[in-house]
């Protein structure tokens, strides 16, 4: 029973930060500029076949290849900021579709470049070895990775409170209009929330990706998570976002560990579903950033 | 850019669907089976047959008895096969390219009776809809005799019904390594309209026994364990190994008790843990530690196509389950280059695996084959074999025959056929002829297990003992259980 709970304990530490580390850009995209980033899952695949892309096939070194492939996905999201976000901004239905549209091209062309038979693996083992924890083991890789999703939500902490950036950005998520008047520049902040965003995604997947599953269709599930904890933390509030991603890690540790691995999502969904009913908005009510 | 409640609903319809994406259902894959055994038409663990009217084959392997056509056979033409594979699947790639290579090697060997072989590839996209059609089109358009088709379950129930429809007007024979013992039952049941249907698998209780028995063999003579954890696919073809099954036939009675109760009576292992693996899964660090809490001393992962074992191995790798060996009958992980795609994770891990070009088997051409098709960018599994050697013995049913059109007396051939030329397998476990529940079937018996060693070099730890008593007297003395290693021993030699 004790190791039980150890694990049950870790666990949740561990799902809890990764998925916060998942779902902070999709939170930021979504309380900055009030957009739902369908195309958020490309980043997962864009980070590693970008970085696979240029370390493999072009021959860089593999730091040099992480930083590029960040690079990438910055460009990426910009692009589709300029492309897909601002051409459709009043058109909002049409958005929706035109930003799946781009993440299933992303997909399928990473899929025709890189199928599965490639071998495509990244070696972004920080620490390989087990932690233990209690009378629990857990991977040393998971609480690297759990720990740099800590570090990034510290970074972003200190964006909003101590940055002019984060000032203006948390003036939008509050009152677009009344940061209109006062003379904002949206597109600029805009194009910058869109880039941040991308990045601790891009970093997480990284991380996880030597114990994780690797593949062109692994962008879904990853979004799956991300698209969980920012709904169920309010859609656009961090500190929402953080208290769902613990929520969740907590019933999927409780479910794996306790009941069955296999209900592990669909527990997960149905709590968030619950919680929902009772509190439509989410956790924390999208009405700031922070 | 106005975001309301209605996004917050659109997430979660979205995250539900999603949800769904990753869940494949129980398609039944295409498990990866592999050999089979004795030269009677043994069945797991009952099997009476019983005589039938039917005229259909010998109970044992014969040399054709066919005698030629009547029918003067046609020197021109084409021979046409089709094969319907959505070839984004690594695996039905491998069997699409498998089936190229055995066909340009009938060509340039002249053909079967002096007409080539032509391959039309169709994609199914792995929907019963469209495979319908492709299928309809394959037969009635392109005109192929030969259909080869992806192991799907739902698409090859369809195309059974679709074939029976067209046959009597567009004669072929269809070939497919699909799991799942229903559509063999409806051979047995209903013969004359179901008669060009082949499975290239074994039937399910012979798959998930008398192929799986022999990880167990290791479990207990190399390894040395005596506590075991079970993780099963959750797939219908995995029903026997799950739950025990029991299919009467008018061929006799066929059975197989659950995994847990034969890996405990047969081999007197403790079955410690068993888990059920979800279809898609992708986070099994849960089952991993369990299994490890529960002091498993080894695992066995009843894997197909459908499993992602390629992370199973990353986490199997990373957590505290990472000493106590693991073993996989399918997917990936039968792949030499699961070595690259884990990372050399799969340091250590003991698996089912015909894509070594060194591999010990009798059949020389085996190795011939897997490194012509490693040329080709290409991995082997156990289907892609098939594939090869089942377009080899529709040659070999052919020419006996005498002519290429007349499939009615193909179809016969190929049931009575002692067919010598498979790549991996022995000929009694390869016989389609056996009136038994195995009819049209591949009948089970003892695989080629290697473990991954150091640089990912394949070493084949079977015991001799099992292959010899198996038939495979030669590949016995070739195979080295003893050179087996613990995980832990390798990683601390390996470098």
């Amino acid at each position: 029973m004790l190791a039980e709970l150890s694990l049950i304990v870790a666990y949740t530490f561990i799902f809890g930060s990764m998925y916060l580390g998942i779902a902070l850009g999709f939170t930021l995209t979504t309380g900055v500029l009030r957009v739902f980033n369908l195309a958020y899952g490309a980043i997962f695949l864009i980070a590693v076949y970008g970085t696979w892309m240029f370390w493999n096939d072009l021959g860089f070194g593999l730091i040099e290849s992480i930083v590029l492939a960040i690079a990438l996905v910055s460009l990426f999201t910009y692009a589709v900021y300029r492309i897909v976000i601002l051409k459709f901004a009043e058109l909002e239905d049409y958005m929706l579709a035109a930003l799946v549209a781009v993440f299933v091209i992303i997909e399928e062309l990473i899929a025709y470049a890189y199928p599965e038979i490639v071998g495509v693996y990244l070696p972004t083992t920080i620490y390989g070895e087990l932690v233990s924890f209690g009378e629990a083991n857990v991977p040393g890789q998971y609480v690297v990775t759990a720990f740099v999703s800590l570090a990034m939500l510290a970074v972003y902490l200190l964006f909003f409170t101590r940055t002019k950036n984060g000032f203006i950005m948390r003036a939008i998520s509050q009152d677009m209009f009344a940061s209109k008047l006062v003379g904002v520049n949206f597109n600029r902040t805009f194009a910058l929330a869109m880039i941040i965003a991308s990045i601790p995604p891009a970093i997480i997947m990284l991380l996880i990706s030597p114990i994780w599953a690797l593949n062109p269709y692994i962008g879904w599930s990853v979004f799956t998570i991300a698209i969980l904890v920012a709904v169920l933390g309010g859609l656009g509030n961090l500190k929402g976002s953080v208290i769902a991603a613990y929520i969740i890690g907590l019933i999927q540790a409780s479910v794996g560990f306790m009941l069955d691995p296999r209900l592990m999502l669909l527990v997960a969904l149905v709590v968030v579903m619950a919680v929902l009913i009772v509190r439509p908005k989410g956790l924390a009510r999208a009405e700031t950033i922070w | 850019m106005k975001m309301g409640k209605t996004m917050i609903g659109l997430g979660l319809i979205f995250a539900i669907v999603l949800l769904g994406c990753t869940e494949t259902p129980k398609t039944t894959p295409t498990p990866v089976p592999t050999t089979p055994i004795e030269t009677t038409p043994a069945v797991t663990t009952v099997v009476q047959t019983t005589p039938t009217t039917t005229p259909i084959a010998e109970k044992t392997p014969t040399t054709v008895v066919t005698t030629p056509s009547s029918t003067p056979p046609s020197l021109t033409g084409e021979i046409k096969v089709c094969a319907l594979y959505d070839t984004r699947i690594p695996a039905f790639k491998a069997n699409v390219e498998a089936l190229k290579l055995a066909i340009e090697e009938i060509n340039a060997q002249g053909g079967i009776m002096g007409k080539k072989l032509e391959l039309i590839h169709q994609d199914t996209q792995r929907k019963v809809d469209i495979a319908i059609t492709a299928y309809r089109s394959a037969v009635i358009e392109k005109g192929c005799t030969v259909v080869f088709v992806e192991g799907v379950s739902e698409e090859v129930m369809a195309l059974l019904e679709e074939g029976a429809r067209i046959y009597p007007s567009h004669p072929h024979i269809m070939i497919s390594p699909q799991a799942g013992m229903e559509s063999t039952l409806k051979v047995i049941e209903d013969y004359e309209k179901y008669k060009f249907f082949f499975r290239s698998l074994p039937s399910d209780p012979e798959m998930n026994y008398k192929v799986t028995k022999v990880f167990f063999d290791i479990a207990k003579d190399v390894v040395r364990a005596k506590k075991v954890a079970l993780f099963l696919e959750d797939a219908s073809w995995t029903k026997c190994a799950r739950e025990g099954c029991t299919y009467n036939t008018k061929f006799g009675s066929i059975s197989s008790k659950a995994m847990k109760d034969w890996v405990k009576e047969e081999y007197g292992l403790d079955v410690v843990y068993v888990s059920n693996l979800a279809v898609g899964e992708k986070n099994f660090l849960p089952i991993l530690e369990t299994a490890a809490a529960r002091g498993a001393e080894f695992i066995f992962v009843l894997s197909s196509w459908y499993t992602d074992t390629t992370t199973l191995t990353k986490q199997w790798a990373s957590s505290s389950a990472r000493n106590i060996p693991i073993a996989f009958f399918g997917g990936t992980a039968q792949w030499i280059n699961a070595w690259s795609l884990t990372g050399g994770a799969s340091l250590g891990t003991i698996v089912m695996t015909y894509d070594y070009e060194d591999i010990p088997l009798a059949n020389s051409n085996a190795g011939v084959i897997i490194k012509k098709l490693h040329e080709r960018g290409i991995s082997l599994d156990t289907s892609t074999h098939y594939a090869y050697s089942e377009m080899l013995r529709v040659k070999e049913a052919m020419e006996k025959v005498g002519n290429p059109d007349d499939i009615d007396k193909v179809i016969k051939a190929i049931e009575e056929l002692e067919f010598k030329n498979h790549t991996i397998h022995r000929a009694e476990y390869m016989f389609f002829g056996y009136q038994n529940p195995n009819f049209h079937s591949y009948t089970g018996g003892p695989t080629m297990i290697a473990q991954f060693q150091c640089g990912g070099k394949p070493v084949y730890i079977v015991p001799s003992d099992v292959l010899a008593k198996g038939g495979y007297v030669e590949e016995s003395e070739k195979v080295q259980p003893d050179a087996y290693k613990s995980p832990a021993e390798l990683r601390k030699t390996c470098k």
